[in-house]
């Protein structure tokens, strides 16, 4: 529905063409109409410095005449970026109008009693705003009928004629309508949630620069908004826990490792019947981690929730201990690959805003057991903390490289400062740790090694020598595992 | 340190007094000048500081209050002063020692030395206004609580009369009526006190700073030299030089008719393009630069020829003149609160409060 | 056909006027004396244009210039005599020598016009034979306040005409200036004139009757009018500096500018007046220095400086009205009336009638300021029409109230010129009647 919104937006030209101005004779006009906000009819020259921007400043007959008069008044109205100037009469504003013009401010004589006048305007001014009262009252009944968030989003968008309307969690959109926003928007934002929350949500309108949206009214549909906006989120947060409880059953029940998936299945076999999961059914899960351990985020259950529906709706997302846990039914091996593209795309960038990280098991031909995809679900996401925020990682392509994941890199650096004290403090020490560690990927061979490092195996064995100098055990087949890992660590701490 | 005056003191004088109020005509200076330097061709005048004086020597200030009327449509007989003098020394009962000036500008500065000339009685250089106020309550003195009366004031008509009043605003109005009375001017003596009381109060230096002013602006010098010198002699500053663009005579209402002289002029400062206005009352009361005040009374605002650095008259006043706009502070006495609400715009009827009235 | 005419020295220089046409250039004559030249041009003008000659104004202000003035007794009436030399009113230079005799009068009114002292007649009836006996021809009367009430003047001069009816008085309430020092000043000069004034009316009034009989005879004026030649008699302060009048005159006739700016150059610099309906814009005070001013209204005309603002809106004529005009003129002006020499000749043959009211009134609220300025337009038309003017073709051309400045708010100046010609001809350049709200 689309209105006209310039009723409750009044600018000089418009009081001047047909509003409560009509009747003044205008000494000087700026080139650009300016807003007018409110009117204020002063009787001393110092209640001028008071006034607010946007104001018609209106000079009561009481405080005399004379130019000088229109001239300092002028200047004060100018420093406090009024709208206009109203005098009464025009035969003393005559000479100010040279300084209105250099000023930039519109000087206007009334002819009658300038009281009058104030008061006609001030009438005409609380009437465009009572209009404003009653176009949010109409938003406020709009949005309170939609049930669903992107409902109420869309309704807000509609309202302001489809500009671009967001909700947002620490700079990540997480729903919208209306028009992707442009660089040339002015943005409005309205804190939505509790008071107490860390980071806010926002929600967010773009409006188009040249348009006929006053944004202070924009900034009152919001805020009258936000409650519908909050009602809807909430309900729909209370069904998507509801809907995800079988799901978070599954994580809930799988609490002993031991147990294999097939035993784990024929032992709540029932149970799961009940929760609707089906036996031979392919799925593919989805484990969620938050990598900040630090700041407990409760409400990111909400915001992931949110997010999750850019990839799809019909999985629910429950909350579980750990993380979050959804199963996706998926076909076969390329519907399981394009959810993690999907993912990753949709969500990847999001997920390193928020410090998050995804992992997904394995499509498999006979259909595992959903304990054991969960497990694998859950260990890939463990093992993506490793590469960092953002990461999205299917298990198919860790393999048994996960187990490396899980290695705590700060303990093996530190075991490697101090067992090798001489190589940690030797001056080519990267290039050495760098020899080092592709001699070990390549099985202690010199030549594959040095092959791939486009080296000269001389060279090769002379900084491996070097290395045995330093004390690193290259050749104790007991260890050549935790230097192996050694190397790595620190090469890969090189590479940061 | 008293010095005698000589003509070219008298000459540099009467382009002082003139400077300091450059909305009056000049001609009853220059004519007042002429008399005084024939009569000093076989008589002297005395300036002294008020230091000089014993504490408890009576003084007494000498001036022309006007009503209506120019010195020149009237001219004074010549004894008027001296009846003064004498009414007062009668009415106290003790001789006055020294005389000084009402008002240290105009043709109050330069009476005094006329006075002294026939009276040998020296003239001191102080003067309770350092500029001119229309109203004889407006004084240094009056803020000290020096009292004003007995007034004596003399016409040409040879009749006198002696006023005792103590507040000085009900002795603005009696001697408003008796000077209308008295043809429309009269010579008076007022505010007789001690020159200790005179040197509490009083500010000091105003007849030797007229007469350097003179002798800044009747030299040879180009106009920012002597603009540099009046800088260091008084601490003057220019708001700007400037073009007339408009001259208003109805620019504030009056109960009837048109006023004589312009008040208010409009001018164009045209290497920054700002809009400069002064409103004038018989003296230039508020200058605003592009709206705002940069100049209020007390502060003293008098207009310079931009080409020869001449005091302009403003009635001389033509669109297109170029003049310098120069504002000078006024004694420090009027800026306190006693002192601003005696002089300040309001007390002109210009409803603005001086910006440098401290803010409650 | 109008002449202006122009005598100095044995001079006199004539030029005729048809409508706006020049039909005569400018021709001078010289002479044994002054009568021979003025007879011999005279007659050469009759012969070439008989009796399409109807008016003559003459500009007698060089040859008043040029003479020796007449001693006079100079009377001056005020409350108290001054209490010493110093204080004595100080003529200017040229005028001082002229004053053979001062003597004082108790009397005077202050500007509401009310006696300040009465006037003290016995005592100078008491002087009077000694005044007359000294052989004093000239007699001028200034007292203060007589710009509000001349009636201690009137009764002092008629003290004086009732001894002897030709003693030659002027008094300075018919001068307006609110300085008493003008005011004298100009009296004295008058007088001083006014024995020259008579001889070079009966000149002209001889000689002009003679050839034009029917012609009208004027002097032209300071403020760019002309009065008949029996005002010249009494009043011959007023022809003084009547030619740069007519020059601003002239020069806007021949370049068609009733309302504008006019620039004169000439070799003593370049100066600027302005026209309105069709009359040099004056005021009335001559201001010479810091010495007393000439209270006699004359065109206003200011040097001309490098700050001089140029209007676009209103018209201007630049004239050169130099003799030989080959060098370029100040300030870059180009002359859109070059070898304009004879402007003021133009001028002179084309001023109007002019007759001005200037006076103080006591009014009580704006509409008494009303009547009391209709009253004085009224006054000025007739005055005009005395002097010859026909009154369908008088026009008013400056009609302003001043406040007095320092208080007496009931009190006004009421200024008013009035200009007019004999019979209404369409060629003459002055318009419909412009009043002139000049603040």
């Amino acid at each position: 529905m689309r209105r006209s919104q310039n009723e409750t937006r009044l600018d000089l030209a418009g009081l001047l063409a047909h509003g409560s101005l009509r009747g003044t004779t205008p000494l000087y006009l700026t080139p650009s109409s300016s807003l007018v906000e409110s009117v204020v009819l002063v009787s001393q020259l110092e209640e001028i410095r008071k006034v607010r921007p946007n104001t018609v400043v209106v000079l009561s007959p009481v405080m005399g005449s004379g130019g000088w008069l229109v001239s300092a008044a002028l200047r004060h109205a100018w420093e406090r970026r009024a709208s206009a100037v109203v005098v009464a009469g025009s035969t003393y504003a005559s000479a100010a109008v040279g300084l209105a013009q250099r000023l930039g401010i519109t000087l206007l004589a009334a002819d009658g009693d300038p009281s009058a006048l104030a008061l006609a305007l001030a009438a005409e001014i609380g009437a465009a705003l009572s209009v404003v009262d009653a176009e949010l009252a109409r938003v406020a009944r709009a949005v309170a009928k939609d049930t669903t968030l992107a409902d109420v989003l869309k309704t807000i968008s509609r309202e302001l004629d489809g500009v671009g309307v967001l909700l947002g969690y620490d700079g990540v959109v997480l729903a919208s309508a209306g028009i992707p926003p442009r660089e040339t928007d002015e943005v409005v934002t309205v804190e939505v949630g509790e008071a107490n929350g860390a980071v806010p949500f926002t929600l967010t309108v773009s409006v188009p620069t040249s348009g006929v949206h006053n944004l202070r009214v924009v900034r009152s549909i919001l805020e009258v908004a936000t409650p519908a906006v909050k009602a809807a989120w909430l309900l729909e947060d209370l069904l998507g826990t509801t809907r995800a409880i079988p799901t978070a059953a599954i994580a809930g029940l799988d609490q002993d490792p031991v147990v294999s998936g097939m035993e784990f299945e024929e032992k709540h076999r029932h149970l799961l019947n009940q929760l609707g999961w089906r036996e031979g059914e392919h799925y593919v899960a989805v484990w969620f981690r938050d990598g900040r351990v630090q700041d407990h985020r409760p409400e990111l259950t909400a915001v992931l929730r949110l997010l999750w529906r850019k990839v799809t709706a019909r999985s629910p997302l429950a909350e579980v201990q750990g993380g979050w846990l959804t199963l996706v039914p998926a076909g076969d091996q390329d519907a399981s690959t394009q959810l993690e593209t999907r993912i990753r795309t949709r969500l990847g960038p999001a997920f390193a805003e928020l410090g998050l990280t995804a992992g997904l098991s394995r499509w498999q031909e006979d259909g595992p057991a959903l304990a054991l995809i969960v497990r694998e679900a859950r260990l890939a996401a463990e093992s993506s903390r490793s590469t960092g925020p953002g990461t999205v990682l299917g298990l198919a392509s860790l393999g048994v490289g996960a187990a490396t994941s899980f290695v705590d890199v700060d303990a093996v650096a530190l075991v490697a400062e101090l067992t090798l004290p001489r190589l940690m403090a030797s001056p080519d020490r990267d290039v050495i740790i760098t020899a080092a560690a592709v001699f070990l990927d390549h099985r202690s061979s010199v030549s594959l090694a040095a092959k791939s490092l486009n080296l000269h195996r001389n060279t090769l064995q002379a900084r491996l020598n070097r290395a045995r100098e330093l004390g690193v055990p290259l050749d104790v087949p007991s260890e050549l595992l935790s230097v192996h890992l050694i190397a790595k660590v620190l090469q890969r701490s090189l590479q940061d | 340190m008293s010095t005698v005056l000589t003509t070219e003191d008298v000459r540099n004088l009467r382009t002082g007094a003139h400077f300091l109020t450059c909305t009056i005509d000049p001609t009853a200076i220059y004519v007042y000048a002429e008399m005084i330097q024939r009569a000093m061709e076989d008589r002297s005048v005395e300036l002294v500081t008020v230091d000089e004086l014993a504490p408890d020597d009576l003084v007494v200030a000498v001036g022309m209050v006007t009503q209506g009327l120019f010195i020149a449509d009237m001219p004074p007989v010549g004894d008027e002063f001296l009846g003064c003098i004498r009414a007062i020394e009668a009415s106290l009962g003790r001789p006055v020692r020294a005389i000084y000036s009402l008002a240290a500008a105009n043709i109050n500065g330069i009476v005094p030395l006329m006075v002294g000339l026939q009276s040998s009685l020296p003239v001191i250089d102080s003067d309770p206004m350092g500029r001119v106020f229309p109203l004889i309550s407006q004084t240094t003195l009056s803020i000290g609580n020096v009292a004003i009366g007995p007034i004596a004031l003399m016409g040409a008509t040879g009749e006198r009369a002696v006023v005792e009043v103590e507040s000085p605003q009900r002795a603005e109005t009696l001697v408003r009526a008796l000077v209308t009375e008295l043809g429309g001017w009269a010579a008076t003596a007022m505010y007789p006190c001690s020159a200790q009381q005179l040197k509490e109060h009083g500010v000091h230096g105003s007849i030797t700073r007229m007469i350097r002013i003179g002798q800044i602006l009747d030299a040879d010098t180009p106009v920012e030299g002597k603009l540099l010198m009046l800088a260091e002699l008084l601490g003057t500053t220019r708001i700007a030089r400037a073009r007339v663009n408009h001259i208003e005579s109805l620019s504030r209402p009056t109960d009837l008719g048109l006023p004589a002289q312009p008040s208010s002029l409009t001018l164009d400062d045209e290497t920054t393009g700002r809009i400069i206005r002064l409103e004038i009352q018989n003296e230039i009361l508020l200058v605003l630069v592009d709206g705002a005040v940069t100049a209020a009374v007390p502060d003293m605002v008098t207009l310079l020829n931009s080409e020869q650095g001449t005091v302009v008259n403003i009635d001389d006043v033509q669109v297109g003149d170029v003049v310098d706009i120069l504002k000078i502070t006024a004694a420090a006495q009027w800026y306190t609160e006693a002192g601003l609400d005696l002089t300040e715009p309001k007390a002109f009827g210009i409803p603005i409060a001086h910006p440098r009235r401290p803010h409650a | 056909m109008r002449v202006g005419l122009r005598l100095q020295g044995t001079s006199c220089r004539t030029v005729v006027l048809d409508g706006r046409a020049v039909v005569s250039a400018a021709r001078e004559v010289l002479g044994g004396s002054l009568p021979e030249a003025l007879e011999s041009s005279l007659s050469g003008l009759r012969r070439e244009f008989g009796s399409g000659i109807t008016e003559i104004t003459a500009d007698v202000g060089r040859v008043l210039a040029e003479r020796k003035l007449a001693d006079v007794v100079a009377i001056r009436v005020s409350p108290r005599p001054p209490a010493d030399a110093f204080h004595v009113t100080v003529l200017p230079p040229l005028v001082e020598p002229a004053v053979t005799r001062t003597v004082h009068v108790g009397g005077g009114h202050d500007l509401r016009g009310r006696p300040l002292v009465r006037l003290d007649l016995e005592a100078f009836l008491a002087d009077l034979p000694g005044i007359l006996s000294s052989g004093a021809r000239n007699v001028a009367i200034t007292s203060v306040g007589s710009t509000a009430s001349k009636e201690h003047e009137t009764r002092i001069a008629d003290a004086i005409l009732s001894s002897d009816r030709d003693m030659r008085i002027s008094i300075s309430s018919d001068f307006y200036s609110s300085v008493f020092r003008d005011r004298d000043y100009t009296a004295i000069l008058n007088s001083a004139l006014m024995e020259t004034g008579e001889e070079l009316a009966a000149m002209l009034e001889e000689g002009g009757r003679r050839h034009f009989p029917a012609a009208l005879l004027s002097f032209g004026k300071n403020d760019g009018g002309r009065a008949p030649l029996s005002r010249l008699a009494l009043a011959p302060v007023h022809g003084l500096y009547a030619e740069p009048a007519m020059a601003i005159l002239g020069a806007a006739a021949l370049a068609g500018i009733p309302e504008g700016e006019v620039i004169l150059c000439t070799e003593a610099g370049a100066s600027v007046g302005h026209t309105r309906g069709g009359l040099p814009a004056a005021r009335s005070l001559i201001r010479q220095g810091f010495d007393a001013s000439l209270a006699s209204n004359a065109a206003i005309l200011e040097p001309y400086t490098v700050h001089h603002t140029v209007r676009p809106d209103i018209p201007s004529v630049i004239a050169d009205l130099r003799e030989r005009p080959e060098t370029a003129l100040p300030f870059g002006l180009v002359p859109t009336l070059p070898a304009a020499q004879e402007a003021a000749l133009v001028g002179l043959a084309a001023a109007p009638l002019t007759a001005w009211i200037d006076r103080l009134e006591t009014v009580s609220g704006r509409a008494a300021l009303q009547l009391v300025q209709n009253r004085a337009e009224e006054d000025a038309h007739s005055a005009a029409v005395q002097l010859g003017a026909s009154p369908g073709h008088t026009n008013i051309i400056e009609s302003n109230v001043y406040a007095m400045p320092y208080g007496n708010p009931g009190i006004v100046r009421i200024r008013v010129q009035a200009a007019g010609e004999t019979y209404g001809i369409g060629e003459h350049t002055l318009p419909a009647a412009t009043l002139g709200a000049t603040p």
